[in-house]
């Protein structure tokens, strides 16, 4: 059974949207973009943040994160292609209501029907863990689907003021287990948590 | 010096609301299922043994003031003589021994607070009060005891500010059932 890890760059207030740059999604008048680049300057953070991406068997995404890559990680800079060749030859299966095959980046496909169950059946194939960056509406899908087994979340030492969260406020109580915790040099914290079925 | 603690007993999800006792809150406990061993015991014994004042919003007393003084041991004894101050614009004759009710305007009573007390002043629970403190940089400390576990609903510590709010991550530990404490100080200057 292959896993399915969410990779999210988080504030201490629980905020995750545009954590790389200031044009990522400026929506809902969010205007702190980039707010998380400074935390990755750190070696543990860096090799936290890349190893997931080598790891991956392939990447589960949302539409909006899918764009967001699909503009950028094909024009990568050199210095960029450690995480930009997995995440360009891997397969990557996009949850969208509103994109359909084919997609121009590639090996990426649209998931078909019920999120829910795409990922339920991916999930039975061969191929690797399927890794979810970003992506917040489909990691809240997940979430209320039980489909995640890890989160991986980079908490970083700021508090954002507002802006979307991968926790809803109207979920089910899930008890988890802290599977790991490290501390980077700029005071970030990186904590593994599964499920405790 | 004097600082103004904030202590919380807080969720993945970051829900502070009703993590133990018997509050209306449907999901009421959920801290119940996870052990923090002695090593969390202590830090909380050690935090309150350590508090100067506390200082409360009018939930979190309510909830408190007729439970407390009916509790016994070391840890209570201090709980129930410490100072406490509670904000609120309705509340009279509080009965929980040593209580001031604050009925002015919040940022103003506590800058008051810090100028009387030599020590820390804690916040426990109170996510209202908590937020106000947190918008107006009044906060010193934030102490998080994080329970591994996804509450769903609830109230939550953090709200909208107006401003990015930047800390140090001064200490880390973890207890018992993966129970993850975690100590901030705002970046000031």
């Amino acid at each position: 059974m292959r896993k399915v890890i969410v990779n999210e760059f988080v504030s201490l207030d629980g905020v995750s949207q545009a954590p790389g740059g200031a044009d990522e999604d400026p929506s809902g008048g969010f205007g702190h973009g980039g707010w998380h680049m400074r935390y990755m300057e750190d070696e543990l953070a860096r090799r936290w943040a890349v190893g997931s991406i080598v790891e991956a068997g392939g990447f589960l995404l949302g539409r909006r994160t899918y764009e967001i890559f699909a503009a950028y990680w094909p024009h990568a800079s050199e210095e960029e292609q450690v995480i930009a060749q997995p995440l360009n030859t891997k397969p990557k299966h996009v949850a969208s209501t509103t994109r359909v095959d084919p997609l121009d980046w590639r090996n990426s496909t649209v998931l078909r029907g019920d999120v829910g169950e795409a990922v339920a059946a991916l999930k039975a194939d061969d191929g690797g863990d399927l890794h979810v960056i970003g992506s917040t509406e489909l990691v809240r899908s997940l979430i209320e689907h039980d489909l995640v087994d890890e989160f991986r979340l980079m908490i970083d030492p700021v508090m954002l003021g507002g802006g979307k969260r991968i926790f809803r406020e109207d979920g089910l109580l899930r008890p988890l287990r802290l599977v790991d915790c490290q501390t980077t040099s700029s005071g970030a914290l990186l904590a593994t948590y599964a499920p405790n079925a | 010096m004097t600082r103004i603690v904030v202590t919380e007993y807080i969720s993945v999800d970051g829900v502070v609301e009703a993590p133990s006792g018997t509050e209306p809150f449907e999901r009421v406990g959920w801290i119940d299922h996870f052990t923090r061993g002695p090593e969390g015991d202590r830090f909380k014994f050690d935090e309150t043994m350590a508090s100067d004042a506390l200082l409360f919003g009018r939930r979190t007393y309510d909830g408190f003031a007729p439970v407390w003084p009916h509790v016994e041991g070391e840890f209570a004894e201090r709980f129930n003589s410490l100072p406490k101050y509670v904000v609120s614009s309705t509340l009279k004759d509080p009965e929980w021994n040593n209580t001031t009710v604050l009925r002015g305007d919040v940022v103003e009573e506590v800058t008051r607070l810090k100028e009387r007390h030599q020590g820390d002043i804690v916040v426990h629970g109170s996510p209202q009060l908590a937020q106000t403190l947190i918008e107006h940089d009044l906060v010193d400390e934030l102490r998080l005891m994080v329970y591994p576990v996804i509450v769903g609903a609830g109230k939550r510590l953090f709200a909208d500010t107006t401003s990015v709010k930047t800390l140090r991550l001064a200490e880390t530990a973890t207890f018992g059932d993966g129970v993850h404490v975690l100590i901030y100080r705002p970046v000031t200057g």
